[in-house]
């Protein structure tokens, strides 16, 4: 609210009275200022008000928060204004960039969410519950092992190889913990900034977007206690690729692959067929090892239908997705009490969540507790800070997730051919079991007094690995956050905060020496315990003064953050116990390492905010910044934002058009930087300036040096210059909303590992080499299609179209697996060999070769070949970005009864889908599965089929090309919540003030262009073996005290 | 208004003065280590030199996951997989290899082998680079002989696997030869121009060796660079520099006997190894070594999957019965009495009884002495080199007689002989290809798999492994049209 300095001085000219009302009545309390001058009072209980005009003036300006302001020329002594009802929302205040402001002052692009609707999320880590929610902003689950977090994508694409992760804040200092150790309930509001304007103060790290989490302080007069209960089932949540699940059916596949690559190789088609028939189960090269029926080995498949003969009699399946794959329960406790007094406001919490994953032995569980106090033992000071603790376990047995290892529990459920058991057979197919009675894992190998040897992944047998190895990965988090803050001179305080986030965590492996990888070694036991604690100080000098419509608020700040990480680990083998995950249970040392890690950022910044009269505003942010990740001569970044805008409802010209309830024009422009290079395996890299070598055992412990990345002095900020225009019209009473929002992000300078030819042996070299646009719009519509006293009906829809384009790169072409970066491309673009269809005779997959002339020059004519090694490479002309992107919600409140359903999605894009590829393997392992199209690839007597001929023997068919490129478009129903806050009649006599109960539902359905294939997993739409997305739905109760 | 001033002033200098040190920016790397704070280090150059020797047998070298990407003995053993002397059970590991899809530009096998030898060849370059022969102390001159003697087989190799021999096409493209000065790509240079550069590495290397002493067998001496020398004169047909060096290089060494040979080739004590790696639990690689892949009695791929490596029927009947070398495979007549599980043609040669702790030999005596033989047999010296062959062969065979061929017979019993004792260890493909033989796997009675079941003509085409297409796309001195054929 603006500050009213009130002078006696002036002469009166005139004096006008009147009175003020809107809505139909008389408003109370509304300000009346003489435009151009200080002068100005506020209207009586009754609406009226008296004032006097200095010579000179003749307008009068009336405001009342709700209403739009509305000026008045004097024409005579009396005045009576009727106010047109403006936004509330406007007034709202929003934590941004190291303050707050109303939404009306703001002039970037900002979304806020507040706790009402974080509360209604169950997803552990709470970022991967806003999917959908935030328009321009992409949240990408990549994985559905509870505990883990999502990548965060604003506006496009901000980086090649260096992290194009946003900066996240936790009550106002840069966060470097993992946000799953904070409860949501613990969570007040969480911001995103999206355009420089609003986060050009977080300079160094703010280029690819900001998103603020403020938690709970003290809130009401007295005290209030809440209690949160939510118990529920977590699931798969998107069925498997459909792949061969009957023994039956996968004999015939793989009778019917040896067949047709016989044929293929000359064989005449009887003979092929009866050295498929005969070889099927054993006395071949690709003999599947285990007969599942009644029949002898090579009497299952009769050769002259290709089946299985009628009358035989299936002896066992076992069935690894089953065993592997089940139910699972979710639970949840939140308790919290607020309180607060006139010099006093407490909050304190304790919180429970055991998130258990629908995977064998997956899962997460956290406890936090919070505290949080802040005192004002005078007009002038006020101190404060909080404290969360969190423990967080994570059972992440998948390892290797996104590969096709056979540790991989989701690579093993869908490859492993469904004729082999998880358990142990005798001759006869009857279980065999040891002296106990249990029964017997089979690990399929050699020589282990279990008949057969599973040609696939023998050695290993998953559901008894996962079962018997331990992996415990425990993490302390401890995050306090203490502040000072004197108030002098009126106009200025000063803000000391001193914030210190820490993560203890300890991660023990024990692969059981019982069976698989670790059994010749009788266990091998891996602990690495490492500490990670970031410190970061800051000084705030604010000041805000008003000069009658005039008001400024300036600050100038100091930052610092010290990063320090360590790591030590260490492997034994050779375990006594079975089942004790201490290093002291296992004897032969095989590895100890330690190192530590320090990353150090320094920045000064200042800011300077302006609005004259309510109507326009300016933010002006400036910050320089320094890392330690950049050489001394080229550390130092400076950043700035620069933004307006423009209340258009507050102009008297609009004054007429009543169903507008504001129109905000916005105009932003500025600079940010990013550091965060990575290695290009992934990783940051805090030492990039220089060339960097790894301490190695040379053997007999002998030091060496081995070279593993070179630096450069010249390495510099990458910088990203945003520019946004928008506007936000509300109408009717805030009854209807549309934001839109154009954005152009230009990253410049962008870090970038060039890469040497191979020959130079040195991998790539970092430098600042290409540049990159991203032009985009956004929008966001809301209505209140119902609201009256028992019902409201609401509907959001937000949606987000950008293009991506490589404006500047170092050399003609640079290639990135499937992707080639080339100037006025976009980053992922796919440049693959291009399928050209099947070469009916042979069934052979064909790809295009350029015609070549007699100089040996492309003619620019296309021809085919069937030899995949001479196919050229071509821009196929799709790409991993998606055309649209968003999300959209309803919901429903009758009475005490709401319904929130919330979608996302995306339209456009193409994913690599890798896992059909490989089910449509050619030469697979022996005893590999294959989806159920293999019965639509080409045969012999299936010509015209849309797949190639996939076989034992052909190593071509089944090759990267765009043929296995698919549509990465998806709608996913993100949430379901049903609640019912239940009248207060049924509960005040108990003592309770407020009791709701509810279902809620999330990731509960995904529409996507292929069953198992979820676009969701990955940035990019890769489909890789990934820990499925996890449905949870769970049912509680919400009690307030 | 004076208080006011005041204030303010404090605070902001209270602002300034709270900001950090102006080192507090400056971090060190305290995990890998800076190149500014190895060359602080006194031993830098021998760490780098001992890094060298630590990659060639370290998992992931070659900048792949592949469980055949473990260095120096992995790329020796997928080579083996591409000549007629081994066969392969069941397409697995190094079926890629055996069917000769690893060659063209876009298997990730070239790859691996293009890294596995040019990274190393970066890591020598930054220690010729750095010392200067003529200054340089005897300590120095170890390092810089050390370097060039492992510059010199890394790029005899390479040139080995990706043109045709030397002797006939020295005009032909070969590979670029990178100098550590500056990154900028390389053409191809002649093969002429790389065996030059490969030749004088090594006649550099041995005089610098002079007087060095190894402290373990994982080091070059320069007993080692005069076998690497003499393998090279081999390939270009200096006969009489070959049997020279071959005899220096072996000096002081005999055959080892029937008993050793037959104990595993896991240990680098072996009296006949050379060099080598020593592998214990810590530089093991588990999964992806050696033994894991051609210890058909161990717990890994071969032993466990059954993937076995198996020895070319031809080859195993041409061996007497009373070699003994016949023994380190299972006959097709009976079963192996110890390993009854393995099939017929089995290789027993390579036996680690540890989990996967065995050595790597790299460089035995025995090839010194084949070299020798050869090369005299070449020159005209047939009975020098039937001595030389007796001096070997009767170690291993009682009824061994000095031979009495001479000219191209006795130069056949000889590469009998080299595919016998070698087998296994690197030499066959490139055999093939520096004696101008086809590749016969397709023959009566032949145990090859049918996903290799093929032969090839001299000197074909696929005897050149294709330039992997990565170095095609990073390197402007290279176009399109240089690439070897398909």
């Amino acid at each position: 609210m603006t500050l009213f300095i009130f002078t006696g001085l002036s002469q009166a000219q005139q004096t006008v009275t009147g009175t003020v009302t809107g809505d139909n009545e008389p408003l109370a309390g509304a300000s009346i200022l003489v435009q151009g001058t200080t002068t100005g009072t506020f209207s009586d209980d009754a609406g009226n008000f008296s004032i006097k005009m200095p010579a000179g003036t003749n307008t009068l300006v009336f405001s009342f928060t709700g209403f739009r302001s509305q000026e008045v020329v004097v024409t005579g002594s009396r005045v009576d204004v009727t106010l047109i009802p403006g936004s509330y929302v406007l007034d709202e205040v929003v934590v941004t960039a190291y303050g707050s402001q109303t939404k009306r002052e703001i002039t970037g692009s900002v979304v806020s969410i507040n706790s009402g609707e974080i509360e209604k999320i169950q997803n552990s880590n709470i970022v991967q519950g806003l999917t959908g929610k935030i328009a321009g902003v992409q949240i990408i689950a990549q994985n559905g092992q509870p505990g883990e977090g999502p990548s965060v994508r604003f506006r496009g694409i901000g980086s090649i190889n260096a992290s194009n992760e946003p900066l996240y804040v936790v009550d106002g200092v840069p966060f470097n913990g993992n946000i799953n150790s904070i409860a949501t309930q613990d969570i007040e509001s969480m911001t995103f900034l999206k355009d420089a304007s609003s986060n050009a103060l977080y300079g160094s790290r703010g280029a690819n977007g900001v998103i603020i989490v403020t938690t709970k302080k003290g809130k009401k007069n007295g005290i209030e206690i809440t209690l949160d209960v939510k118990t529920g089932r977590n699931t798969r949540s998107v069925a498997d690729y459909d792949v061969i699940t009957d023994p039956a059916q996968y004999y015939e596949a793989w009778y019917d692959r040896h067949r047709i690559g016989l044929i293929n190789q000359g064989i005449s088609a009887d003979t092929a067929a009866m050295i498929a028939a005969a070889e099927l189960i054993s006395g071949g090269e690709f003999s599947l090892g285990y007969n599942n029926y009644n029949l002898p080995d090579d009497q299952v498949l009769d050769p002259s239908t290709g089946k299985v003969r009628a009358g035989a009699n299936l002896l066992y399946q076992d069935l690894w997705a089953e065993e592997l794959f089940s139910p699972s329960s979710r639970n949840e406790t939140h308790l919290g009490v607020r309180s607060m007094t006139d010099k006093t406001n407490a909050f304190f919490s304790l919180g429970y969540l055991d998130d258990s994953g629908y995977a064998l032995k997956s899962g997460f569980q956290r406890i936090t507790g919070r505290g949080s106090m802040d005192f004002k033992p005078s007009k002038w000071l006020k101190v404060g800070g909080n404290i969360n603790y969190a423990n967080t376990q994570q059972d992440a047995p998948v390892q290797n997730v996104g590969s096709s290892t056979y540790s991989n529990l989701f690579s093993w459920a869908r490859n492993v051919g469904p004729i082999y058991p998880v358990y142990a057979r005798d001759e006869n197919g009857a279980l065999m079991l040891d002296q106990n009675g249990d029964k017997i894992y089979d690990f399929g190998q050699v020589g282990d007094g279990i008949p057969g040897v599973r040609p696939y992944g023998a050695f290993n047998n998953p559901v008894a690995t996962t079962l018997l190895d331990i992996d415990k990965n425990s993490r302390d988090n401890l995050s306090t956050r203490v502040y000072g803050r004197i108030t002098f001179l009126e106009d200025f305080d000063f803000t000391y905060n001193l914030s210190a986030d820490y993560i203890g965590s300890n991660i023990t492996t024990f692969a059981t020496p019982v069976g698989g990888d670790a059994s010749g070694v009788n266990g091998r036991l891996t602990t690495t315990a490492t500490t990670a604690l970031t410190v970061a100080h800051q000084q705030l000098l604010n000041w805000k003064k008003s000069f009658g419509e005039h008001t400024f608020a300036a600050l100038a700040g100091h930052e610092s953050n010290d990063y320090h990480f360590s790591s030590l680990s260490a492997s034994k083998t050779q375990a006594l116990l079975g089942d004790l995950a201490v290093l002291n249970n296992a004897t032969n040392i095989q590895f100890a390492t330690g190192f530590e890690t320090d990353y150090r950022v320094e920045g000064y910044f200042s800011r300077l905010n302006y609005d004259f009269r309510n109507k326009y505003f300016i933010n002006a942010s400036f910050r320089r910044d320094g890392t330690s990740v950049f050489s001394p001569e080229s550390r130092w970044g400076t950043f700035y934002g620069v933004g307006a805008a423009w209340d258009m409802t507050e102009e008297s010209f609009l004054d007429n058009v009543g169903f507008l309830t504001s129109l905000r024009l916005k105009a932003s422009y500025g600079q940010q930087g990013n550091d965060a290079i990575l290695y290009e395996g992934g990783g940051r890299n805090y030492y990039s300036y220089v060339d960097q070598y790894n301490v190695i055992n040379a053997g007999g412990g002998v030091p060496g040096v081995s070279f593993v990345s070179l630096g450069n002095t010249a390495l510099r900020w990458e910088n990203s210059t945003n520019i946004n225009l928008g506007f936000d019209a509300r109408f009717l009473k805030d009854r209807f909303s549309l934001n839109v929002e154009y954005f152009i992000r230009k990253v410049n300078d962008l870090l970038f590992y060039n890469p040497l030819p191979l020959s130079e042996g040195r991998g790539s070299f970092p430098d600042n080499v290409g540049d990159m646009e991203n032009k985009g719009i956004e929008f966001t519509v809301g209505a209140q299609v119902v609201r009256t006293r028992d019902f409201t009906w609401n509907i959001n829809l937000n949606a987000t179209n950008f293009t991506n384009l490589i404006t500047r790169l170092p050399q003609e072409f640079i290639d990135d697996g499937n992707f080639r970066l080339e100037e006025g491309r976009n980053r992922y673009e796919y440049y693959m060999r291009e399928y050209a269809g099947i070469e009916t005779e042979t069934g052979d997959a064909m790809w295009y070769i350029d015609e070549l002339d007699a100089n040996g020059e492309p003619t620019g004519n296309r021809l085919t070949t069937t030899e995949y090694n001479d196919a050229n490479e071509y821009f196929v002309g799709k790409s991993a970005i998606p055309d649209l992107y968003g999300g959209f919600a309803t919901s429903l409140t009758f009475k005490g009864i709401s319904l929130d359903v919330n979608f996302a999605y995306q339209m456009g894009g193409y994913g690599y889908d890798g896992v059909y590829q490989n089910s449509l393997g050619s030469a697979p392992d022996v005893g590999q599965n294959y989806h159920k199209d293999i019965f639509n690839s080409w045969t012999p007597e299936n010509t015209d089929a849309t797949i190639p001929r996939i076989d034992l023997f052909d190593t071509q068919n089944d090759n990267a090309s765009d043929f296995w490129l698919v549509d990465a478009s998806y709608l996913s129903l993100q949430d379901v919540i049903l609640g019912y806050e239940l009248p207060s009649s049924v509960y005040s006599k108990i003592g309770v003030n407020g009791l709701r109960l509810y279902a809620a539902a999330s990731n509960v359905y995904l529409w996507s262009a292929r069953q198992g294939y979820d676009p969701r997993l990955s940035v990019v739409g890769n489909a890789s073996n990934e820990y499925s997305i996890m449905r949870s739905m769970s049912i509680g109760a919400n009690v307030r005290f | 208004m004076r208080n006011k001033l005041i204030i303010i002033m404090v605070l902001f200098i209270a602002l300034i003065a709270t900001s950090c040190q102006k080192e507090f920016l400056d971090t060190k790397p305290a995990n890998t280590i800076s190149n500014a704070q190895l060359a602080e280090n006194p031993a830098a150059l021998q760490a780098i030199i001992n890094g060298i020797y630590a990659n060639l047998r370290t998992y992931a070298i070659g900048g792949n996951t592949g469980h055949i990407d473990y260095g120096l003995r992995g790329v020796m053993a997928g080579l083996d997989m591409m000549s007629h002397d081994n066969t392969l059970s069941v397409f697995h590991w190094y079926g890629f290899f055996y069917n000769y899809d690893a060659r063209v530009q876009t298997s990730s096998r070239t790859r691996i082998i293009w890294n596995t030898y040019y990274t190393q060849v970066a890591e020598a370059n930054s220690v010729i680079n750095a010392i200067d022969p003529a200054t340089a102390d005897p300590a120095a001159k170890a390092l810089l002989g050390q370097a060039l003697a492992l510059r010199a087989l890394f790029t005899f190799n390479t040139a080995r696997i990706y043109a045709h021999t030397y002797l006939g096409h020295e005009g032909d493209l070969c590979i670029p030869m990178p100098n550590g000065k500056s990154f900028e790509g390389k053409a191809r240079a002649s093969v002429g121009d790389v065996y030059a550069q490969i030749k004088a590495d090594l006649e550099a290397a041995v005089p610098l060796l002079e007087g060095f002493s190894r402290s373990t067998k994982q080091e070059v001496n320069q007993a080692v660079s005069q076998a690497f020398l003499a393998r090279v004169y081999l390939e270009m047909g200096e006969w009489s520099k070959a049997a020279e060096m071959a005899s220096a290089a072996r000096a002081g060494m005999a055959p080892m006997s029937a008993a050793e040979w037959l104990s595993g080739f896991s240990d680098i004590n072996q009296s006949e190894c050379m060099w080598g790696a020593d592998i214990d639990g810590e530089s093991s690689t588990i999964f992806a070594s050696f033994f894991s892949h051609f210890d058909n009695t161990n717990n890994g791929y071969a032993g466990v999957l059954g993937v076995y490596k198996l020895i070319d029927a031809k080859l195993y009947s041409q061996i007497p019965d009373s070699d003994i070398r016949k023994s380190a495979f299972v006959s097709p007549d009976s079963a192996n009495p110890t390993y009854p599980q393995l099939p017929a043609y089995s290789n027993i040669k390579f036996r680690d009884p540890s989990f996967f702790e065995g050595d790597y030999i790299y460089l035995r005596v025995a090839e010194m002495y084949l070299i020798e033989a050869e090369a005299k047999a070449r020159s005209g010296d047939a009975s020098g080199a039937a001595q030389v062959l007796f001096d070997l062969v009767s170690t291993k065979d009682p009824a061994y007689t000095l031979s009495t061929a001479t000219g191209d017979d006795l130069i056949e019993e000889i590469y009998l002989q080299r595919r016998i004792e070698l087998w296994g260890e690197g030499h066959a493909w490139y055999d093939l290809k520096r004696l101008k033989k086809p590749l016969e796997r397709d023959y009566a009675g032949t145990n090859h798999a049918s996903f290799g079941l093929f032969n090839l003509p001299a000197e074909d085409n696929k005897f050149r492994f294709q330039i992997p297409e990565d170095e095609l796309n990073a390197n402007d001195a290279i176009s399109a049209a240089e690439q070897n054929p398909n």
